[in-house]
């Protein structure tokens, strides 16, 4: 919390408290850090060997297959880039305590949207294509996302239920999508043509990585600037704390709910549009190799700080790249790196608990 | 019988087989959240039993132990999810997710690290058909409703038990007070956690049961992600059915006559078969947006209680 | 001298940094009413708890006779012969009574029978004591008075000895408090159960206990008999050293009122459902000028809290309207502080700041990070003399009494035209509810005008200008707060006095003067 200028020089008994209370909360934070990297060793060694691997020589592959690899490494960011633009979204619906887990959904209506753009206007020059491009995709997004925020303000439903149920639909459009209106002419394949060169996101010189990396890194401190500076972003989290007291104070609550899924599917769908515009260049189904679900793990991690989820999208994002060359060198089939992940954040919950209350017993 | 009559027998046998696995899924998780925990793991949980229900009558070849397979796998993530939401407190749609993701890459798993090495995808046998003597021969509906696998009857027969429990006994009772006011049990000297512990393990056991039905009555094998869904439209079902077992099973019908009716579209190219393919969850979304003037869910749902 | 049927000895119970009891001991002795008598947050609730088997003491002991006991839940009390009716009562409102009961026994043999059973066992003793109610009715579709007659029944079910009651008459109309007291008296001399009784109204402990068990802020002050007591013994005991603030009263301004200009207006108010299925609030008409402080008295359950939240715009009236002369310029102190007062795991500065969060536009800075606003925060807690005075802590470490001081700051210090106070003393010691008070006249003489819900009458008869009593839904009158209307004021708080309009009585006040 802010320093308080008067109480310090007053050299205040309730200084000292202050002081006491910060050291202790950062001695929290890393005992926090220092648990789950311990309880992640400890769950990958014991899961492993459950399963009938050697720990140690699983594990080194897995470092190695990341980080020996040029490939790896690329291919990590570029898979971390849409991850963690779902995981801000993540973040920030957490906050108003609004369960959104519909990230993949959006993150695939915004990649249609984009894609429609992108394809309706090849030839306009990038300066403006790309920008149209991205801001198609964060419509599309939040538009997606504003269905469940709708029916959570004005009819108080499930949001989870209904967000689950809206990523089904998502895939079941772009199916379609891809198999009659936005379809490559005489192509036997469902998908759609390739974006024209202007359509493409521009990449660093002599590598894959394209330009969106920059925009999600700037999102990062933006997203956790708006969240805690703003006044937007304290609504959001008083709605998320206690919607009546906020109702009561004169928040727009309904608003602010209706405000909060769209930006984060608007984040989730700008995710699309990037990944589309950046990596694929073209729309299909299975672009999405479990983003959505990925990036919850991060926000969770993260405990829904968005700098943290701009450090942990990409440990997480490089543990699934890994676990595809461990699966090539050990036949550890590729679903292992989700199964650790959820029983990890499992027992990080779980610590978290102890940490806060007491277990009682049955 | 006529081509005809045959097609709509078949259409109706698939549909109430659809039904069956998701309004048995939905009873399950009627009787955890009447309980008032919202167990969003469910489709893991079908998950999990349809692949340890079919991995139990591979190994032992009698497809009723597959059954029983099924509800010991359901058991357990009932226990392990109450750990984390009853004991623990953590939030219980987190925990639900993070059961599912662990669940569903579980099954997954365990299937290709042992069956993939096969030459052919390994199968098991179902159940024989145990024809019900004259509602049998009822046309139409005759085959496809009294003319099913014992297992089919095993399974409503189970509908019929978890309604009486949970009308029909002081446990029961109990059960559905922990979703309304848990601190009138409380005062009442009854334990809020010991039941609520219960109807997660009976909840999850239905539905553990209710996936080993798919994989060994039905389809009689299993492949990674084989419900597809089923245990997510059960969640919506419980709603739509208002928290009571026999609505969950009436509407689980409703959901599958409509399954049914995409199925048969999905030859034609003139209708966009997605659409089809959407309705169930477009049905779900509408039933959650119409229902809450209606039904009163349980009122301490999704609700730790602390003392 | 009689054997203690109960003793509880150095009885010790903490919920985190605070402590619930300390060390206090008591005991209760066969045919007797022993009140517990002690302000809000005093440990009268746990000691019974404790008492119960609803929670266990960090240390001391539980003896029944000579027997020394350790309950591990409520199921050990009541197999011992101890009943409990809460003060919240704690029944299912989907179930009956009768499945109310029946969760807690234990039962061998068909549910069906044994459901049957409780009911016709109830019907009998709901006959025997007079206590009329249905037991298969759901709860859900009865008033307070019928639930407390349900959670009597319990116990009687239980045949038990010994009864503990939790503010028993909170809820209740006065001739329903008679009842009470009545079949207590029967309970005591005819059947020689013993009741404990929780209460912190004094007149209620010179009515009917035996002894009294005076506690203050979790510490056992002294027992002492009944008889002979006058109340300020018991006041100082209440409060210690400390000298009861002085209500100050105002002096009679009502002639210099500008009833023309009313800042609030009240129209023919219809809103809320009430479990009977009418409306909770029914036609009420009320206007209150600049200066004037309108107290609204009643029991709690006739309609208050529905007016509170139309007042406060969390309501949608069904039909009338409510008018307020400067909408930008009301205060609402909210009777339920945690569900819409302060947000605990926020800061006392951001709670200071609550409704400029709320309205300041989206993307600029929010006003916390503005400059001078740390300094003003400082000023604001030390005026409002809010412990401990750091605004960078969470609204959750601070005492109940210090929250609502936070609460105050923040809707007062706005200089509000309008104040909205509900209940705006519950919870706090003497010396906090004085400085609330003198507060919330400081606001009226600066030109505000407050209406005040309040159930405390004696509050609402010190600092008000007029009281008008709700019952049923409807303003059965408004009185000028004086003394010889207490009579009058007391009926209409029972439903005895016929409803008049509100205007009319007004009128006839006026007249009389």
């Amino acid at each position: 919390m802010k320093q308080n200028e008067s109480t310090a020089n007053r050299g205040d008994v309730t200084e000292t408290p202050k002081m006491a209370n910060k050291l202790r909360n950062i001695g929290i934070g890393f005992l926090r850090v220092f648990l789950s990297i311990l309880l992640g060793l400890i769950t990958g060694v014991v899961l492993l060997l459950v399963f009938g691997y050697e720990p140690i020589p699983v594990m080194i592959e897995l470092v190695r297959s990341i980080v020996n690899s040029r490939v790896s490494l690329i291919d990590t960011v570029l898979q971390a880039i849409p991850i963690l633009l779902i995981s801000l979204g993540v973040c920030l619906s957490y906050h108003g305590k609004l369960w959104n887990i519909g990230g993949e959904g959006q993150f695939y209506i915004g990649a249609v949207t984009a894609t429609t753009v992108a394809l309706s206007f090849p030839d306009l020059s990038g300066w403006i294509l790309l920008p149209v491009i991205l801001i198609a995709g964060f419509v599309g997004g939040a538009t997606w996302s504003c269905i469940a925020g709708a029916l959570r303000a004005y009819r108080n439903a499930n949001e989870t239920v209904v967000t689950l149920m809206l990523n089904s639909i998502a895939t079941f459009i772009v199916g379609f999508a891809v198999r009659v209106p936005l379809r490559e002419v005489g192509s036997p394949v469902e998908q759609t043509a390739r974006l024209s060169s202007t359509g493409q996101l521009p990449r660093f010189a002599g590598s894959r990585i394209h330009i969106g990396l920059i925009v999600a890194l700037v999102l990062v401190p933006v997203v956790h600037y708006f969240l805690f500076r703003t006044s937007a972003g304290y609504r959001i989290r008083m709605v998320g704390e206690k919607p009546e007291v906020s109702k009561a104070a004169g928040v727009p609550t309904r608003k602010v709910i209706l405000m909060t899924f769209l930006i984060s599917g608007g984040l989730a769908g700008l995710g699309g549009a990037v990944h589309v515009s950046g990596v694929t260049h073209r729309l299909l189904l299975g672009i999405s190799n479990r983003f959505g679900s990925t990036a919850i793990l991060v926000a969770l991690m993260a405990r829904r700080n968005p700098l943290l989820a701009g450090v942990i999208a990409f440990v997480f994002t490089a543990l699934t790249v890994g676990g595809e060359g461990i699966q090539v060198a050990f036949g550890i089939p590729s679903d292992f790196i989700q199964v650790f992940l959820g029983i990890l954040l499992l027992f990080v919950l779980a610590a978290d608990e102890f940490l806060k209350r007491r277990w009682e017993i049955l | 019988m006529s081509g005809l009559e045959t097609i709509l027998t078949g259409a109706l046998d698939s549909a109430i087989s659809y039904a069956l696995v998701v309004g048995l899924a939905s009873v399950g998780q009627t009787v955890t959240e009447r309980a008032g925990i919202l167990n969003l793991g469910l489709e893991g949980v079908v998950l999990m039993g349809a692949f340890g229900g079919f991995a139990l009558a591979y190994v032992t070849g009698q497809a009723w132990l597959g059954l029983l397979g099924g509800l010991i796998c359901g058991c357990l993530l009932g226990l392990i999810m109450a750990v984390w939401s009853v004991s623990l407190k953590t939030e219980q749609v987190i925990n639900g997710l993070l059961l599912f993701m662990v669940s569903s890459g579980l099954s997954s798993m365990l299937y290709k690290q042992w069956f993939m090495s096969m030459s052919e995808p390994p199968r098991v046998n179902g159940f024989g058909l145990l024809p019900i003597p004259i509602l049998s021969q009822i046309p139409v509906i005759g085959p496809a409703l009294f003319h099913r696998p014992w297992s089919s009857y095993v399974a409503f027969a189970m509908v019929a038990v978890t309604s009486l429990f949970l009308y029909r006994t002081q446990v029961g009772l109990i059960c559905r007070a922990c979703g309304d006011s848990p601190e009138s049990v409380d005062f009442s000297g009854m334990s809020v956690v010991r039941h609520r512990y219960l109807a997660l393990t009976i909840g999850s056991a239905l539905a553990g049961l209710a996936g080993s039905l798919l994989t060994v009555e039905q389809l009689k094998l299993f492949a990674p992600g084989i419900s597809a869904g089923r245990g997510w439209i059960a969640l919506s079902i419980v709603i739509v059915g208002g928290w009571r077992p026999w609505g969950c099973m009436a509407a689980a019908l409703l959901f599958g006559v409509t399954d049914m009716f995409q199925f048969q579209f999905q030859g034609r190219s003139d209708v966009p078969y997605e659409l089809l393919l959407a309705l169930p969850y477009i049905m779900a979304i509408a039933a959650l947006t119409v229902r809450r003037h209606t039904v009163r869910g349980p009122q301490a749902l999704g609700v730790p209680f602390r003392k | 001298m009689a054997i203690p049927l109960v003793t509880l000895t150095q009885i010790t119970k903490r919920y985190g940094p605070v402590t619930a009891n300390c060390e206090v001991d008591f005991d209760l002795r066969p045919g007797e009413i022993h009140a517990l008598l002690g302000e809000n947050g005093s440990g009268k609730t746990t000691l019974m708890s404790i008492l119960y088997g609803l929670t266990r003491p960090d240390s001391g002991e539980i003896r029944l006779g000579d027997v020394v006991h350790k309950w591990r839940s409520p199921q050990d009390a009541i197999a011992n012969g101890i009943a409990m009716i809460p003060q919240q009562f704690r029944l299912v409102p989907s179930l009956t009574a009768a499945e109310n009961l029946i969760m807690g026994l234990k039962l061998r043999g068909r549910y069906g029978d044994r459901l049957r059973e409780v009911e016709n066992r109830l019907n009998e003793l709901s006959s025997q004591y007079g206590l009329k109610v249905d037991p298969s009715v759901r709860i859900e579709s009865l008033s307070m008075g019928e639930r407390q007659r349900i959670e009597i029944l319990r116990a009687l079910y239980h045949n038990s000895r010994i009864i503990l009651m939790d503010e028993p008459t909170s809820v209740l109309t006065p001739p329903e408090v008679e009842n009470l007291y009545v079949l207590l008296s029967e309970m005591i001399e005819r059947e020689q159960r013993s009741i404990v009784l929780t209460t912190h109204k004094i007149r209620e402990v010179l009515a009917i206990s035996h002894r009294v068990t005076v506690l203050r802020r979790g510490r056992k002050i002294d027992t002492v008999d009944a008889q002979g007591l006058t109340p300020s013994t018991l006041v100082e005991m209440m409060i210690g050293a400390r000298r009861v603030a002085t209500r100050s009263k105002r002096d009679q301004r009502r002639e210099d009122f500008d009833i023309k200009n009313p800042l609030i207006e009240i129209c023919s108010l219809v809103a809320g459902k009430a479990a009977s299925g009418l409306s909770a609030i029914n036609d009420v008409c009320l206007n209150v000028c600049s200066g004037e402080i309108l107290g609204i008295a009643g029991i709690e359950g006739n309609g208050q809290s529905e007016l509170e939240a139309v007042l406060a715009g969390l309501l949608e009236p069904t039909s009338g309207h409510v008018n307020f002369a400067d909408n930008e310029s009301i205060a609402y102190i909210p009777s339920d502080r945690n569900r819409h007062g302060v947000i605990p795991s926020f800061t006392v500065a951001e709670n200071l700041l609550l409704r400029q969060l709320a309205t300041a536009p989206g993307l600029g800075k929010a006003p916390i990070y503005q400059s001078g606003v740390s300094k003003r925060m400082q000023e604001l807690v030390e005026r409002y003399e809010i412990y401990p005075s750091d605004p960078s802590m969470r609204i959750r470490q601070l005492s109940g009494g210090n929250a609502q001081k936070v609460l105050l700051a923040r809707e007062l210090s706005r200089r509000p035209r309008i104040v909205l106070a509900a209940q705006p003393t519950l919870g706090l010691d003497v010396a906090a509810a004085s400085f609330v008070r003198n507060q919330l006249l400081e606001q009226a003489e600066a030109g505000a005008a407050i209406i005040v819900i309040s159930s405390d009458l004696d509050e609402l008869m010190g600092i008000c200008d007029s009281v008008a009593v709700m019952y049923a839904g409807e303003i059965c009158g408004v009185w000028p707060a004086q003394s010889e209307h207490l009579p009058a004021i007391g009926a209409a708080m029972a439903g005895l006095q016929p409803c008049i309009s509100a205007d009319l009585s007004e009128e006839v006040d006026r007249e009389t003067k």
